[in-house]
């Protein structure tokens, strides 16, 4: 049901981003003039803040005064106030969550708007609907298209608003911080900023900085991201509220802890306690002091931290921040425990336990048992140790978390260790190792994915970029024809002529842009991964080979199992001797290619012949080649070609040179590529193969691919590398 | 090449299975029961049991692993007075030893073994007159302690010739064939390329300094630049430096003096 809707919405957005084009470049909009109602208008707001204030009230239904408003637009036919009544409904939806509602609101808004051809609205209503698409929907894509369409209409309808049009650049920003894309995200906060010095929008500039400073923060340019938070504190001076001014000093705080500024942080605390008496909002408040306590505590002064934290404490205690309550708990207890008070780190520990218990905070109770077995143990008392360094295990295989896993399995293999249950400690021990390399397998996993996502993300964001681009130009193209019924043909063909050059250098630049990224990024895997995956090519090679020994035992074919098996042996010692080398002899190469064809010869039911064809001016001793670099062709000649050949099977490798490059080519007699298949196939060895061609090829500033050429019957494969004598 | 399987001799090969993996030595003993010309008298599996073996049974033939549950193959043949049988190794790896048992000319069969390699080894072993020399050598080699004391047996037509590699200057590629430059000035060509010498050599003071020269870096009396490069041999000889192994080379020769 879900997913209907979320596509529901997908198809919504694409079809109004096309509407919109249309309305702007083909056809003039109805234009309606409405008369503006002060006292409806009024009234309208009025029961907005209604609704605000029942909602401070606790009311559930706070809803139905937005409805109320909605109605009474309605009733009075006032599609202005209608759409305003609607945005205010739509916002106030956003404090219930129920998303498909706010964006019905949001859509009456814009389809009202539409009809009263009011650009600045459209294009507040289209930011609003990438928001809600990217807050509740996490549709990154869809919310950037709709951020692009009102880019659009403010700037084709010319739309003098500044601080919209900065604020949705401030949101592009955003959005592009979950994909992960850094230089868009510093792009658009800094085209923000821009506009907002312009337009000398102070808030704006305080907002657009500390986005960038956030932002800095989190990419690890720490002393950017200092130096940014300060402007926007000296910024904002006048214009910000005093929470605002807090949650800015915090985070800067925050950096000049991390960067072990203390003094600094602690000046910047300072500042920030005078602001403090006219704060209401208890949940600021208790994060100044818990942060400010832990920096206290961080410089050694036990006694103002304590003093801190315990502020923060009653604060969030009384205000219900149950959840917040457990750092409090937690900080306290770790400020005891360096300061030397064992009896109160014991007792706000066990608060914190018991806290993390009531507010179902996996991650806490993990981090109290852990803390406790610690505490306890460093007391002597191993029962109480041994009970909470269990429970910390059971808490961290219940919430699945790996690095807390292998964590605690290790606490516990020490805590075996130390209490000479040596057995035990080493079954933990052997627990805790293979716990930790999964851990480390699924982040460097992680990193690829990344890696591969980035990819992605980047490609389409380009191709999102051209598409707008290319429609820009088509309006200009259109608003050109029109021109045209008034100027002579000449200099039309003249502008189109222009305006194909452009969309032509475009996607050429386009296509260059991703031919550049796509090297920089497998430069980037190969260094890393490369050995990884030829590693992972042997075990597949190696497990089939033993297979079809296990068959023929099976079979009683204890000659053929024989022999299989010693030519195995010869096999896997070639291999394992070449792959220490990055390149071998091609004769060292074309041994290895012969006993592996004829291992897999003697496998595959009626045979196959092969061939291995060399050059006259070729002398295989002195001619280098990367090891095992042609195999996987091979292998694929193998099992995708002269497997479903008609007639018998016939494989044929070719060694020529051509001046300053080695030739290859890899022929077989099968079926050739699936007719459905355009594209090459694409198996695990073929991707490690082609990689490694391009590389070598492009430390010698060469380009070569794979070229797969389809015969009748067969296909042929391939490439060539340049050519090199090993001595 | 005559079928081993029915080739039966008046006289059997009296043969000893000395194996320290037991199913090895299981399926080696049960594999020579297929041929006539061999006759199994029995298994060890380490040195003690071998010594008492072989003075029980006075083998003609002997299949030998490299590793023995309490010592090597080597140190069997060490303890032995007399070698008046013929040896054929088998280990499971390429290490030292397998480097020393081929410059000693010996047969050896890397495990699992080959059928194919193992009827070969054995036609040899029917055929040849027994090797005793070989094993002297082989134990002269893995007892040296200095590499250009050791020995490399070269295949003549009319048997085996040892030379001791210090007294090598060069080898030089001729096709297929190689020809060993001595300090005596003698001249011995055998019927192997260089590469197989490369690879036997190149760990014991010796480079691949051209594609058809591999050189004993002891008998090097000066390196030139000139030309392209060229090294001067004990005996005056030059030798050209290819231009690909030319970083290599230097970095050897710089090795070998710190040494």
């Amino acid at each position: 049901m879900k997913e209907m809707q979320k596509l529901a919405l997908l198809y919504i957005g694409f079809i109004s981003v096309f509407m919109l084009w249309g309305e702007i470049g083909y056809s003039q909009p109805a234009q309606t003039e409405e008369t503006i109602r002060p006292e409806l208008d009024s009234l309208i707001r009025g029961y907005y803040k209604q609704a605000i204030a029942a909602k401070g009230r606790g009311e559930k239904d706070f809803i139905r005064y937005a409805d109320s408003a909605v109605e009474v637009a309605a009733g009075a036919n006032y599609n202005s106030g209608l759409a305003q009544a609607h945005i205010y409904r739509g916002k106030l939806l956003r404090l219930t969550g129920n998303k498909e509602e706010i964006v019905n609101s949001y859509r009456i808004a814009l389809a009202l708007t539409k009809k009263l051809n009011n650009a600045r609205d459209m294009a507040y209503l289209y930011r609003l609907l990438g928001y809600v698409t990217f807050e509740e929907y996490g549709e990154y894509a869809i919310a950037d298209s709709y951020y692009d369409t009102a880019i659009q209409i403010i700037k084709t309808r010319a739309v003098d608003d500044s601080a919209l049009l900065g604020g949705i650049y401030l949101n592009k920003g955003v959005n592009f911080e979950k994909s992960g894309l850094q230089d868009s995200v510093f792009a658009y906060f800094f085209r923000a900023l821009d506009i907002f010095e312009k337009s000398k929008d102070s808030l704006g500039v305080v907002q657009a900085t500390n986005n960038l400073a956030s932002y800095n923060h989190k990419t690890g340019d720490i002393t950017t991201a200092a130096s940014q938070f300060q402007k926007a504190l000296k910024y904002g001076k006048n214009h910000l509220n005093p929470i605002q001014k807090i949650s800015i000093s915090l985070n800067l705080g925050h950096l000049h802890t991390r960067t072990k500024n203390f003094d600094r942080a602690a000046q910047v605390y300072e500042r920030v306690l005078t602001l403090i008496p006219d704060i209401k909002n208890v949940d600021v408040k208790a994060s100044f002091y818990h942060n400010y306590g832990a920096l206290l505590s961080t410089m050694k002064k036990f006694n103002e931290a304590v003093k801190m934290l315990h502020l923060a404490r009653a604060l969030r205690k009384a205000g219900g921040l149950n959840e917040d309550l457990t750092a409090s708990y937690y900080n306290l207890g770790l400020t005891y425990e360096e300061w030397g008070r064992p009896d109160s780190q014991k007792y706000y520990y066990n608060r914190c336990k018991l806290q993390a218990k009531k507010t179902k905070d996996l991650n806490s109770l993990y981090l109290a048992n852990t803390a406790l077995y610690k505490t306890y143990q460093s007391g002597g008392n191993l029962s109480k140790a041994l009970e909470h360094i269990q429970k910390a295990n059971k808490t961290a295989l219940e919430s699945q978390n790996l690095k807390q896993i292998y964590e605690s399995y290790g606490n516990l293999a020490d805590y075996y260790n130390n209490s000479g249950q040596y057995k035990k400690a080493f079954d933990y021990h052997v627990l805790y190792a293979t716990r930790k390399d999964s851990f480390l397998d699924e982040q460097s996993q992680n990193t690829i994915a990344e890696l591969n996502a980035q990819f992605e993300t980047e490609r389409k964001e380009r191709e999102i970029e051209l598409l707008t681009k290319e429609n820009a130009l088509n309006d200009l193209r259109i608003q050109n024809q029109e021109a045209r019924m008034l100027r002579k043909s000449r200099q039309n063909q003249l502008i189109f002529v222009i305006a194909a050059l452009a969309i032509l250098s475009l996607v050429i630049f386009g296509v260059l842009y991703r031919q550049r990224f796509k090297a920089l990024y497998l430069a980037k895997i190969t260094n890393n991964e490369l050995k990884a995956l030829r590693a992972q090519m042997n075990p597949h090679f190696i497990f089939n080979a033993l297979s079809s020994v296990q068959f023929y035992i099976s079979e009683n074919q204890k000659e053929k199992a024989g022999f299989y098996l010693s030519s195995f042996s010869k096999l896997t010692r070639r291999i394992l001797s070449q792959s220490e080398s990055e390149k071998i002899s091609l004769a060292d190469e074309i041994e290895t290619l012969r006993l592996f064809l004829e291992l897999e010869r003697v496998r595959m039911k009626g045979g196959f012949d092969f061939e291995v064809v060399l050059d006259d001016h070729i002398d295989p001793d002195n001619t280098e080649i990367p090891s095992m670099l042609i195999q996987p062709l091979a292998e694929n000649a193998v099992w995708h070609g002269v497997s479903n050949a008609k007639e018998k099977g016939l494989i044929e490798i070719r060694f020529s040179r051509n001046d300053d490059q080695l030739c290859v080519a890899i022929t077989d007699n099968g079926t050739g590529l699936p007719d459905n298949s355009m594209d090459k196939p694409a198996s695990h060895g073929l991707k490690i193969t082609e990689g490694r061609i391009a590389r070598f090829n492009k430390s010698a500033g060469k380009k070569s691919q794979l070229t797969f050429t389809t015969l009748n019957p067969g296909l042929r494969v391939s490439f060539s590398i340049p050519f090199q004598e090993l001595f | 090449m005559a079928d081993l399987k029915s080739l039966a001799l008046p006289n059997p090969l009296q043969t000893l299975v000395i194996e320290n993996n037991e199913d090895c030595g299981l399926y080696l003993e049960k594999i020579l029961r297929c041929y006539p010309a061999l006759l199994c008298r029995g298994t060890a599996a380490s040195v003690q049991e071998a010594v008492s073996l072989i003075d029980n049974v006075k083998p003609d033939l002997i299949f030998l692993d490299v590793e023995l549950d309490d010592g090597t193959g080597f140190d069997l043949l060490n303890k032995l007075p007399h070698q008046n049988f013929e040896v054929i190794f088998t280990t499971a790896h390429q290490n030292y030893a397998l480097q020393a048992i081929k410059m000693s000319a010996l047969d050896y069969l890397l495990k699992p073994v080959d059928r194919e390699e193992l009827e070969n080894a054995i036609l040899k072993a029917v055929s040849k007159p027994h090797n005793g020399q070989n094993l002297t050598k082989l134990l002269q080699n893995i007892n040296a302690e200095h590499n250009q004391d050791r020995f490399i047996g070269l295949n003549e037509t009319d048997g085996t010739r040892f030379v001791k590699l210090g007294d090598i200057i060069y080898c030089k590629s001729e096709g297929s064939y190689t020809v060993f430059q001595l300090i005596d000035e003698n001249r011995i060509t055998v019927s192997s390329n260089l590469k197989k010498y490369d690879q036997l050599l190149s760990d014991s003071g010796f480079f691949r300094i051209h594609n058809s020269y591999l050189i004993n870096l002891n008998q090097i009396n000066q390196v030139t630049r000139k030309d392209g490069g060229f090294v001067v041999m004990s005996n005056k000889n030059e030798i050209p430096i290819s231009r690909r192994r030319k970083e290599l080379f230097l970095q050897k020769l710089k090795e070998k003096s710190i040494l």
